[in-house]
């Protein structure tokens, strides 16, 4: 029998599939009950609720979200770049100490990479109380480990040619090892490092819904009274702080980074994670709660006392991060498969920035006003919350290719789309693929935030379990997220090593 | 005089392909000016990666300053210079910065972060560009947006800088125009220059311009992987080279 | 320009954020803190309104510090983040099972006999339940609690549910919603998203009296029997951080508000009681009991 072959158009636009089980469990679901809600909801965005008051409020709110965010950002970037050298194939090439090490700095990276920032953030806010500083370091946490494994990768690239050439000038091994390193983490650190500032900001918005202080909470307050008016002059200041963020972005990438302005960031972080660090020391030695609790013999591993419906929260998260991933893939060429009309487009672009600037806390808990919580719910909003950004990669990518088959396609009368099918999009289909795996990694993660609102899967059961303080369960429940992550990880790098 | 380095029965392969060094044996003096040439693919850049250790032998042994290079100390190590075919300069940083990684050997972990902040002056550098010839409006320009020429000289400063007793050199010379070739030469076989800057006693260089050999004492041709002849310069006759060739 | 932004601009923004910030150590001030089960305007005025009698009172400064979720409370007040905090039945046990030495002060008249009070969307003309084992009708409906860890939202509905028969995951899509607050509750009930809920009577009463148009598509569906809810918590140590005495003055204080001095009669008003009373933690054992039943207290 002849084997199947797929190519990679045809898997970009499989997983539409998942639409089928979705579409139907929403309409079985849908009721009108919440409509007039949701109706308020939307006609408010035309109507912020702009005054002195809110606009203050709005202000020390935006100020704390910035000092979150940076703060995160420099400690997350500066030791992300010492893990990343840590965890990487040359230092160790270099720097003459055991293999092992190496492996075993991977190992516990790869673990704490493989927890969604929220779930920090919940644990360590039970544990620490509400405290700015807890949300710098739950953002840092995992935030660290994705950059340092971004830098080590980055530093498998540097040719074994010019390593051995600087090998062989004989100099010290930490200068040599600085002066091949140096450059490869500049570029990271200017191209991926300010895009990270931006993961920032959106994950302190997340975290704020959640109660750690910023715009995220005056969101979630405001949200909770219905007070949608002021709801949105909340989402509308957060999101003109991503633009301009990504303008300051821009401002870096064109032109080079003054080397006084790395040392001075450096500092300023080293100094803040040393603070960072003696409040989580000064709290574990005097919290006696806390110590009682590593003491206590049945948290680590009493997987007697599993929580209830333990087996079907993994089944449902493992469902919801495959549902969303499909529609993440297949959703974006789908749209602009439709039609290319240049208006068409427009309008999907707003749409894709919208959906990208609301928090999908917020985007989950309108439309429950008028759905059931499920499965589906959840995954349409994580899939589009994506699918908003794989959309974008999308199409800028498509607009910066070169459209001369295209071109030609149409001018010996093929169709639109099947122009554009066969001369614009086959040839981005690869790069876009092994895009969304690598996405698809994330959404695995992220699955914790619409799980612990969507009432689904994992999330749900965690915020039960932290309710209640039941810690063996949430122990349970951290160690089964993050396998199902590293898992995860491991299928995509199956998969990504077959497409590519 | 004495021998700096000895090869004995030096063979090489990777894998089980076939042998690309195959018997050489060799003896190099202080002092010795060499031209190394060969057609492409005779092994002249494998024996150089020999010669400065970043390659291991197959068969054979190497001596240099009567050790073998495992038993080498730094100090001795730091006297042998390497300018190499495809330059393996550091793309992202300056030409400045990377004259500067030649000084590697003698200074310390600052040294590295001054030169990689861009918060000082190093005249060492500079007088060894000028020695080069190259003009002082691109030292600070990132190495990507230098000419084939511009990157040959700032290889050959980086070797420079480092003061090397030997050098090693895998066509030094590429790139650049004859007068300039001619230049620089003469700089490596006379070592006069103004800036005291003290440049290799022996050098081995290989070439691939036959005219360039004049001013080498010794000259030695390689042809499949074995040495063809090793005769001073003023005894080499045409149809030595027209034979490898 | 950009080299401006970069290089003075941004540094000295970051200088500033940094240093502006609210690292500072609070160490002489009085924290009081509440759960969140009202809108947060709401509890800002009543708690701003009571720290500014408690400090002219007592002598020390007193800052209310807003919390965003129950759990919140509760780990702000082990976490010594808070001294004194109004918490709720099921939220107070469990404050005092993870905070060693910390001392009940005082409940409102009220919160001695308090109860719940079952809500239902007029659209579905359920007739009002004439007894307990009448929730029954609850079974198959969009139902939503308040917070997970509210007593009166919650816990109390929850208990008196599996009394008529009435298992959580009876209701539509196997499991209630979580609103977040008793307010939150009123709004999605009154606005159809959910179709019965279960709240603090007496916010309830007081959207009805005060927010007409907040309730005008709700039915009262059943109003339970009674039990013990909200008080405040303090933590043992204030007369250390303070002076002597402390705690006792302060509980002098709380239960001397009277209705009598306009400034108090504010204060009660907003917390819809007459006077605050002496209670103690034994009070609470029936709710740690139900607590510990519905896993909530492990």
């Amino acid at each position: 029998m002849q084997k199947l072959k797929l190519d990679h158009t045809l898997i970009s636009f499989i997983p539409i599939l998942v639409f089928l089980p979705i579409t139907y469990q929403i309409i079985k679901d849908f009721h009108i009950g919440g409509l007039e809600l949701f109706i308020e909801f939307f006609k408010s965005a035309f109507t912020p609720k702009i005054s002195r008051e809110i606009l203050g409020i709005t202000i020390t709110r935006l100020n704390e979200t910035l000092l979150i965010s940076f703060t995160s950002w420099f400690i997350s970037i500066i030791f992300g770049t010492f893990l990343g050298i840590l965890s990487s194939d040359i230092f160790y090439r270099l720097i003459r100490i055991p293999v092992f090490i190496k492996y075993i700095f991977r190992f516990i990276l790869n673990i704490i990479r493989s927890i969604h920032e929220l779930v920090w953030c919940l644990i360590l806010m039970q544990i620490f109380g509400i405290n700015f500083l807890v949300g710098i370091i739950a953002i840092c946490i995992p935030f660290i480990a994705i950059n340092a494994k971004v830098i080590s990768e980055q530093l498998k690239l540097i040719s074994s040619e010019i390593i051995e050439s600087i090998t062989a000038l004989n100099g010290n091994n930490f200068s040599s090892l600085m002066i091949l390193i140096w450059s490869p983490i500049i570029k990271i650190v200017r191209n991926f490092g300010f895009y990270r500032l931006e993961c920032c900001i959106r994950s302190t918005a997340i975290l704020g819904l959640f109660g750690i202080g910023g715009i995220g909470t005056s969101i979630f307050l405001s949200f909770q009274s219905l007070n949608f008016n002021e709801m949105w002059t909340y989402i509308f200041s957060i999101s003109s702080l991503l633009l301009f963020s990504k303008r300051i972005f821009k401002l870096f990438k064109i032109k080079g980074v003054n080397s006084y302005f790395i040392i001075v960031i450096i500092f300023i972080s080293i100094l803040i994670s040393f603070y960072c660090i003696y409040f989580l020391i000064n709290l574990l030695i005097n919290n006696f709660y806390l110590s009682n609790l590593l003491l206590s013999k049945n948290i680590f591993f009493n997987f007697i006392n599993l929580p209830d419906n333990y087996l079907k929260s993994i089944f449902d998260t493992i469902t919801l991060g495959i549902f969303a991933t499909g529609i993440a893939i297949s959703v974006p060429p789908f749209l602009l498969l439709i039609s290319q009309n240049r208006y068409f487009i427009i309008t999907l672009r707003f749409f894709a920035f919208i959906i990208r600037v609301i928090p999908p806390t917020i985007i989950i808990l309108i439309l429950l006003m008028f759905n059931e919580p499920s499965l589906s719910l959840a995954s349409i909003t994580l899939g589009f919350y994506n699918a908003g950004i794989t959309f974008k990669l999308l199409n800028d990518n498509l607009s910066e290719i070169d459209k001369n088959n295209y071109v030609a396609f149409k001018a010996i009368g093929i169709s639109d789309r099947s122009s554009w099918l066969i001369g614009l999009f086959i040839n981005q289909s690869k790069s876009y693929l092994s895009y969304c795996a690598y996405r698809s990694d994330i959404i695995i993660r992220e699955t914790a935030i619409v799980s612990i609102v969507g009432s689904i899967g994992l999330g749900w059961q965690l915020k039960e379990s932290l309710s209640s303080f039941a810690w063996n369960e949430v122990v349970i429940i951290i160690f089964t997220y993050s396998l199902i992550a590293i898992i995860g990880e491991l299928l995509n790098d199956k998969i990504k090593s077959k497409l590519i | 005089m004495k021998s700096l380095i000895e090869l004995n029965n030096i063979s090489f392969q990777y894998n089980n392909n076939n042998k690309i060094l195959k018997n050489i044996n060799l003896k190099i003096n202080e002092g010795e000016k060499i031209a190394l040439i060969g057609k492409s693919g005779a092994g002249k850049t494998t024996l150089i990666s020999i010669l400065n250790g970043t390659k291991r032998q197959t068969n054979g042994d190497i001596k240099i300053y009567d050790k073998g290079f495992n038993n080498l100390d730094n100090s001795k190590k730091r006297k042998i210079g390497t300018i190499w075919q495809d330059l393996r300069l550091i793309d992202d940083l300056s030409a400045e910065q990377n004259v500067n990684c030649g000084l590697f050997s003698n200074q310390n972990l600052i040294f590295t972060l001054k030169n990689l902040l861009n918060i000082s002056t190093f005249l060492k550098a500079h007088k060894c560009m000028e020695l080069c010839q190259i003009n002082s409006s691109i030292y600070s320009r990132n190495l990507k947006n230098l000419s084939g020429g511009q990157k040959q000289r700032v290889a050959i400063s980086r070797s420079i800088i480092q003061e090397p007793e030997i050098l090693f050199a895998d066509e030094p010379f590429n790139n650049l125009d004859p007068r300039s070739c001619n230049y620089l030469k003469n700089l490596f076989i006379s070592r006069l220059n103004n800036y005291k800057i003290k440049l290799p006693n022996t050098i081995l260089f290989s070439l691939h311009k036959i005219d360039l050999i004049d001013g080498f004492t010794r000259v030695i041709g390689l042809k499949n992987g074995e040495i063809y002849f090793d005769i001073p310069r003023d005894k080499l006759i045409e149809s030595d080279l027209e034979n490898i060739y | 320009m950009n080299k401006f932004i970069k290089e003075f601009i941004l540094p000295s923004f970051l200088f500033l954020s940094v240093f502006s910030s609210s690292i500072k150590a609070e160490n002489n001030i009085l924290k009081i803190g509440a759960i969140p089960d009202q809108n947060q305007e709401m509890l800002d005025r009543r708690f701003y309104t009571l720290s500014k009698e408690l400090s002219k009172q007592l002598n020390v400064e007193v800052k209310y510090v807003p919390v965003i979720n129950y759990v919140g409370a509760v780990t702000g007040f082990r976490t010594k983040n808070l001294d004194l905090v109004w918490f709720g039945g099921l939220t107070g046990v469990q404050a005092r099972l993870q905070t060693k030495n910390s001392i009940v002060i005082a409940q409102r008249d009220i919160d001695k006999e308090f109860k719940s009070v079952f809500i239902v969307n007029k659209k579905l003309n359920l007739p009002p339940a004439k007894k307990l084992s009448d929730l029954k009708s609850l079974r198959n409906l969009r139902f939503t609690f308040g917070s997970e860890n509210s007593t009166s939202g919650r816990l109390m509905p929850e208990y008196f549910l599996n009394i008529a028969g009435v298992k959580t995951s009876e209701f539509k899509s196997k499991k209630p919603g979580f609103s977040g607050s008793h307010d939150a509750t009123i709004a999605l009930v009154n606005s159809g998203a959910y179709e019965a809920g279960a709240l603090n009577k007496q916010i309830f009463e007081n959207n009805l009296k005060n927010n007409p148009k907040r309730t005008k598509n709700i039915d009262v569906f059943f109003v339970t029997p009674s039990y013990v809810d909200y008080h405040w918590l303090s933590q043992g140590d204030l007369d250390e951080k303070f002076y002597k005495g402390f705690t006792k003055k302060m509980k002098k204080v709380i239960l001397n508000l009277n209705e009598n001095n306009p400034n108090h009669k504010i204060i009660l008003e907003m917390f819809n009681a007459k006077k605050f009373i002496n209670s103690d933690a034994k009070q609470y054992k029936n709710i740690e009991e139900i607590g510990r039943k519905l896993k909530k207290i492990r």
